[in-house]
C-alpha cells in the first residue's frame, strides 16, 4: 500500500469519530428542526455515489476501448463504491423524508433516478458475481449503457414535480450550516479514496494470485 | 460483402427458420396473451379496471413478451453455435447486430398487432382512436427495447446464468422506454388527445433509439470479442 | 402512515434557527440516531469486508511461494 494510506486512513477515522460533535454544533432549521441533520451525512453520501458511477462509467469506455484490465479493476471497484453510497443515500433519505414531508417515499426526478442507477450499479456487481468467464467485457457494456441512460432516466421520471431542495442551497448556506457540510464532504471523499484504493489492491492482488497459478501450470 | 447484404441475409435466415418452425413465434404470443390475462386478473375490480391501466398492461406485457423472445432467439443461436459462425463472416461485425435486431423487431411487431387490440377491448381503452401515432409510439418503443436487449442478449450468449442475468439487466437500461412508451399511450387513450404530449414522449422515444442503437453498433464488436 | 403520495409545497432552502421548538425533539431523535448508525455500521462493515479479503489473498500468496521455494529447494 502506498505510504499516504495509513496517515490518510487515521485522519480520516479521526474527522468521522468527531462529526457527530460537529454536527451537533450547527443550528437547527427552522421547519424541519432537529432531523435535517441527517443531510450532513446524506448529502456526501449522495455525492459519492454519483462520482463512484462516473468513475465506473468512464473506467468502463476506457477499458472497452484499450482493453487495459487495470480500467476494469478501476470500474469494478467503482461499482462496489456506488452499491455501498447509493444504500447509505437511499436509507438516510427515507428517513429525513418520513420526518420532513411526513412519508417515506416519493417519486420525484432525481430521487427516482438514483434508484435506479443504484440498480444498474447493483446489476453490474451480480453481472461480475454470476457472469461467468467474459463478464469483464458485458459488464462494461452495461456500465457504459448504464451511463449514456442518465439523461434519459432523469428526462422521463421528471413528469413528476420534485421536491428535493433546490441545488443552490450550499452556496446560500450560511456559515454555521457549510462548515459542518465541508467537514463531512472531506471525510467521505477521503474515506471514498482510500476504499476505492484498497478495493482496487484487493482486484491487483487477485490477477496477481492468478497469473502466479496460471505460471504454476505452465512450469509443470 | 456490404454491411445492407450481410443485415439481409442474417434476417432472412431467422425469419424463414421462424416461419418453418413458429416456435418463438407463437410461445411469445401466448406468453404475451396470458400476461395480459394475469394482469386483467390483478388489476380489474367489479368488472372494471382503472383508468389508464391499459397502456401499462401493454407496455408490461410487451416488455415480458419480449425478454422472453430474446431469450429465445439467443439461446437458439448457442445450440447450433452459429453466432460464432456469424462472427466469422466477411461482413462487418454490426451487421450481425442490426440483423438480430432487425428479426427481434419483426417478431415483437407481429406480437404487438395482436395484443394493442386485445388490451384495447380487454381493458376498455380508446387505443385504436389515432392508430398511427400509436404504431410511431409502440414501434420506436419496441426498436428501443429491442435495441439494448438484442446487445445484452448476444453478450450474454456465452455467460452462466444468462436466462435470469437477462431480466437484471435489461430493466433498469429501458426505463426510459417504459416510462415514455406508456406515458404516450395514456395520452393517446385520453378523450381529449394532447397531441403535444405524445409529440414529446414520442420525441425522448427516438433519440433513445438513436442513443442506444448507435451505442449498441460501437460495443457490439469489443464486447463480443475475447 | 402512506408510503408515497404527492409531495407538500416546496421548502426553497434552508433556514438557520437557534431554538428549538419542543415537540420537534422527541420523534426525530430515533430517525437521526438511526440513519447515523446505519451510515457507520455499513461504512464500517465494507471495511472490515475489503481488508479480509485483502488478508486472505494475501495469505494464499505467501503461501504459494513458500510452496515454490519448498519445491524449488527440494
Amino acid at each position: 500500500m502506498p505510504k499516504w494510506f495509513l496517515p490518510a486512513a487515521i485522519v480520516c477515522g479521526l474527522m468521522f469519530v468527531v462529526s457527530p460533535f460537529v454536527i451537533a454544533n450547527a443550528p437547527f432549521d427552522s421547519t424541519m428542526g432537529l432531523v435535517y441533520k441527517i443531510f450532513y451525512y446524506h448529502m456526501p453520501s449522495a455525492w459519492m455515489f454519483l462520482t463512484a458511477s462516473v468513475i465506473c462509467g468512464v473506467a468502463s469506455a476506457r477499458f472497452l476501448a484499450t482493453g487495459d484490465a487495470r480500467h476494469d479493476r478501476t470500474a469494478w471497484a467503482a461499482a462496489e463504491m456506488a452499491v455501498l453510497f447509493g444504500v447509505l443515500t437511499l436509507v438516510t433519505g427515507p428517513l429525513w423524508a418520513r420526518k420532513a414531508w411526513g412519508t417515506w417515499w416519493v417519486w420525484d426526478a432525481r430521487i427516482t433516478s438514483s434508484l435506479v442507477g443504484w440498480m444498474i450499479a447493483w446489476a453490474y456487481l451480480i453481472l461480475r458475481k454470476y457472469g461467468g468467464p467474459g463478464s469483464e467485457k458485458l459488464s462494461a457494456g452495461l456500465a457504459l449503457f448504464g451511463t449514456a441512460n442518465v439523461p434519459f432516466i432523469y428526462v422521463s421520471v421528471n413528469y413528476w414535480r420534485t421536491i428535493h431542495p433546490a441545488t443552490t442551497v450550499v452556496p446560500t448556506l450560511p456559515f454555521s450550516m457549510g462548515f459542518p457540510l465541508l467537514f463531512c464532504l472531506t471525510a467521505f471523499t477521503l474515506l471514498f479514496v482510500l476504499l476505492i484504493k484498497l478495493r482496487v489492491r484487493v482486484a491487483e492482488q487477485q490477477s496477481r494470485l492468478d497469473a502466479l497459478y496460471l505460471s504454476l501450470d505452465d512450469a509443470r | 460483402m456490404t454491411m445492407l447484404r450481410a443485415v439481409w441475409l442474417i434476417v432472412r435466415k431467422d425469419l424463414t427458420v421462424e416461419v418453418r418452425s413458429r416456435e418463438i413465434a407463437y410461445t411469445t404470443l401466448f406468453f404475451a396473451v396470458s400476461c395480459v390475462l394475469v394482469f386483467a386478473f390483478s388489476l380489474v375490480q367489479e368488472g372494471r379496471a382503472a383508468d389508464g391501466v391499459g397502456a401499462g398492461v401493454l407496455w408490461m406485457a410487451i416488455m415480458f413478451a419480449g425478454n422472453l423472445a430474446l431469450g429465445r432467439t439467443f439461446e437458439r443461436e448457442r445450440q447450433s453455435e452459429t453466432l460464432r459462425a456469424l462472427m466469422l463472416v466477411p461482413a462487418p461485425r454490426p451487421a450481425v447486430y442490426l440483423g438480430k435486431l432487425t428479426g427481434i423487431v419483426v417478431l415483437l411487431g407481429a406480437t404487438e398487432v395482436v395484443l394493442v387490440p386485445l388490451v384495447a377491448l380487454l381493458f376498455h381503452a380508446e387505443m385504436l382512436a389515432h392508430p398511427f401515432w400509436l404504431a410511431a409510439v409502440v414501434a420506436t418503443g419496441t426498436i428501443g427495447f429491442a435495441a439494448v436487449g438484442t446487445l445484452f442478449a448476444a453478450m450474454l450468449v456465452r455467460a452462466r446464468s444468462r436466462d435470469v442475468l437477462l431480466p437484471v439487466l435489461l430493466y433498469p437500461i429501458t426505463v426510459p422506454v417504459i416510462i415514455a412508451g406508456v406515458r404516450a399511450t395514456m395520452a393517446l387513450v385520453q378523450p381529449d388527445f394532447d397531441e403535444a404530449v405524445v409529440r414529446f414522449w414520442l420525441a425522448l422515444l427516438i433519440a433513445f433509439d438513436v442513443v442506444f442503437v448507435t451505442l449498441a453498433l460501437w460495443t457490439f464488436e469489443p464486447v463480443m470479442t475475447d | 402512515m402512506r408510503l408515497a403520495q404527492a409531495p407538500p409545497a416546496q421548502q426553497e432552502g434552508f433556514v438557520p434557527i437557534d431554538q428549538l421548538p419542543p415537540q420537534e425533539q422527541y420523534a426525530a431523535a430515533p430517525l437521526l440516531v438511526g440513519a447515523y448508525s446505519f451510515v457507520l455500521v455499513m461504512l464500517f462493515g465494507y471495511m472490515v469486508s475489503v481488508s479480509r479479503r485483502l488478508g486472505t489473498i494475501q495469505r494464499e500468496m505467501d503461501r504459494l511461494a513458500a510452496d515454490v521455494k519448498r519445491s524449488g529447494k527440494g
